[in-house]
């Protein structure tokens, strides 16, 4: 597989995707693109289809995306993939317009693709839906989970921009059609790959459990009103919607049964009544406050990115997909996380941040945040 | 506030919730312990000691006087005479009250650091420390008289045997049962003298 990773950061999409297709190999068999929220969504196929013509692609909002070892925001990220085998096939599952009314559909018709395809690298990318995308992801990982089926599912929701806890809508592009409201999966055959997951957050800290919740909202932590812990957290701070990303350097771990940690979560907001995170919580949920610093993120980046080394030997492309939060935490360590990603992986890398990443981590396929995923694929070479 | 400032007090204050947390729970480790000790020693009915409790002081004091030569121990077995029949004719509820007040009358014919305990059923064990067997016989008449009267219409009196370390050996089993084996010549005796009246 040889895997070609470009970029444009001109202001007129045109000519950014003009750029695009200067730089783009030959012949290529598929293409990923990832695409600055503040181009013309609305232009966004037709322009492609411009510039590259009738090809297979994937495209979707990043308001920053990864060519190798650079971080490019306010632009289009183009990865372009030619095979080798003609066994290596990429499908694609595509689901628009998803509402609580077809939410149950749509998980079933996700289980169906996924179980045709146990052995090909499965990649979601997907909106937030109002919430309704992470929902999905809870519910299908508890059925798969119930189901026995062990599907691995990598993906994440792309990131707009934030602003208060509000967050802008994001868009997916597929083969000329605009996806709103939805996901697409990624599939891809004839490929070996290997995943590992980093986080980097403190493993000690107090743990409650939660009494009262609905969804994304905890009202009770051990029988008493949830939103007196943000507000002591941020005691003599005040409460402006820049210091609630403060919040972020004190994740939630929802702890298993030997106090590891299985996900994180972040806070979105808060009042007296309740806390609102960015993923599901259910009740009964353990939850672990941790705390996490710049420093450790990288160290745990630099353990992770080695032990997927040491597990896959070389890859033809490297795929990251890293939690917004993270970026924001890293501060002027950003783009130190993909350099020694790209250095210690040696292989192109794409990637780009998300608003909750989908991966399957202790057999369970599980919405995360605060994370970064690191992927390695390689391509079955025939004899 | 910087943005370093901020952050630093934000650690502060988990570190404060962390430590108020971490207090919390060692507070309800404590309770817990103390709860569990009190199951692990006590009877629940009675409040006094219980026979593992008992058998384990008895281990200690015979280690003790085997170091401190010349002082004795002595281990008083003592049963309630009649006490089924108080259960038989009024109820368990009734027997539970009168092995309540027993426990109390015990309680206040010893000293305080003597150890007092429920071995099971009407039977009760003390162990006296730093005494004589005239004293130890004179406590054990007085409340024998003392149940005697508050519980005649029940008929129940005590019966008791003693043991005496090292006297009778240093064996805590040895102890209890030479003490248990004297108790029931008692209990016979008593049982003698009511045929005979």
């Amino acid at each position: 597989m040889d895997t070609v990773i470009v970029s444009s950061k001109n202001p007129i999409f045109r000519f950014a995707v003009k750029e695009l297709k200067e730089k783009a190999p030959k012949g290529f068999d598929f293409a990923l693109f990832a695409v600055s929220p503040n181009y013309p969504y609305q232009d966004v196929p037709a322009t492609i289809k411009k510039e590259f013509g009738s090809i297979n692609y994937v495209g979707f909002s990043s308001f920053h995306a990864f060519e190798n070892i650079k971080l490019i925001d306010n632009g289009i990220v183009g990865c372009f993939f030619k095979f080798s085998s003609h066994k290596t096939k990429v499908c694609t599952l595509v689901k628009k317009r998803i509402t609580e009314n077809n939410k149950q559909r749509c998980k079933e018709e996700l289980i169906s693709f996924l179980s045709d395809r146990k052995n090909n690298l499965n990649f979601i990318i997907a909106d937030f839906i109002d919430g309704l995308f992470p929902l999905l992801i809870e519910e299908l990982g508890e059925e798969l989970q119930q189901n026995g089926t062990n599907t691995p599912l990598l993906g994440g929701i792309s990131a707009t921009q934030i602003i208060g806890d509000r967050r802008e809508k994001s868009y997916l592009f597929h083969n000329g059609d605009i996806v709103e409201n939805g996901f697409v999966v990624i599939s891809i055959s004839n490929v070996d790959y290997a995943f590992q997951f980093s986080s980097g957050v403190f493993k000690k800290g107090p743990i409650y459990t939660v009494t009262k919740c609905d969804d994304f909202k905890i009202y009770e932590l051990n029988d008493k009103p949830a939103g007196y812990l943000p507000k002591k957290l941020l005691k003599d701070i005040n409460h402006s919607e820049d210091n609630r990303f403060l919040l972020w350097y004190t994740p939630f771990g929802i702890v298993g049964k030997k106090n590891e940690i299985e996900a994180l979560r972040l806070i979105k907001s808060f009042n007296d009544d309740y806390i609102e995170l960015w993923s599901p919580i259910k009740e009964g949920d353990r939850l672990k406050l941790s705390i996490v610093l710049s420093t450790e993120l990288l160290k745990d980046a630099e353990k992770t990115a080695k032990k997927v080394k040491e597990q896959f030997g070389i890859a033809d492309f490297c795929l990251n997909f890293s939690c917004v939060a993270r970026a924001k935490i890293l501060e002027q360590f950003e783009e130190k996380e993909i350099e020694l990603y790209g250095r210690l992986l040696n292989a192109p890398l794409f990637g780009f941040f998300t608003h909750g990443e989908v991966a399957t981590k202790n057999r369970k396929l599980r919405l995360h945040n605060l994370t970064s995923v690191i992927v390695t694929v390689r391509e079955r070479y025939e004899l | 506030m910087n943005f370093k400032d901020k952050k630093l007090k934000l650690f502060l204050n988990y570190i404060e919730e962390l430590t108020e947390q971490y207090e919390e729970l060692l507070n309800q480790k404590r309770e817990l312990l103390v709860e569990l000790q009190k199951k692990a020693l006590y009877d629940p009915l009675t409040g006094l000691f219980n026979r593992h409790a008992l058998i384990e002081f008895l281990t200690r004091e015979i280690e003790r006087i085997k170091r401190e030569k010349g002082e004795k121990l002595f281990i008083i077995f003592l049963d309630l005479d009649n006490f089924k029949q108080v259960n038989d004719l009024y109820g368990h509820k009734k027997g539970d009250e009168v092995l309540k007040e027993v426990a109390e009358l015990l309680k206040s014919h010893f000293r305080k650091y003597d150890i007092v305990a429920r071995f099971g059923g009407d039977e009760f064990m003390v162990v006296v420390r730093n005494s004589s067997r005239k004293n130890v016989e004179e406590i054990l008449q007085k409340l024998q008289k003392r149940i005697e009267e508050i519980f005649n219409r029940f008929r129940i009196s005590v019966s008791y045997g003693i043991a005496v370390a090292p006297n009778d050996g240093i064996d805590p089993d040895r102890l209890i049962n030479l003490a248990d084996k004297r108790m029931y010549m008692m209990k016979e005796r008593h049982k003698a003298k009511k045929v005979d009246n």
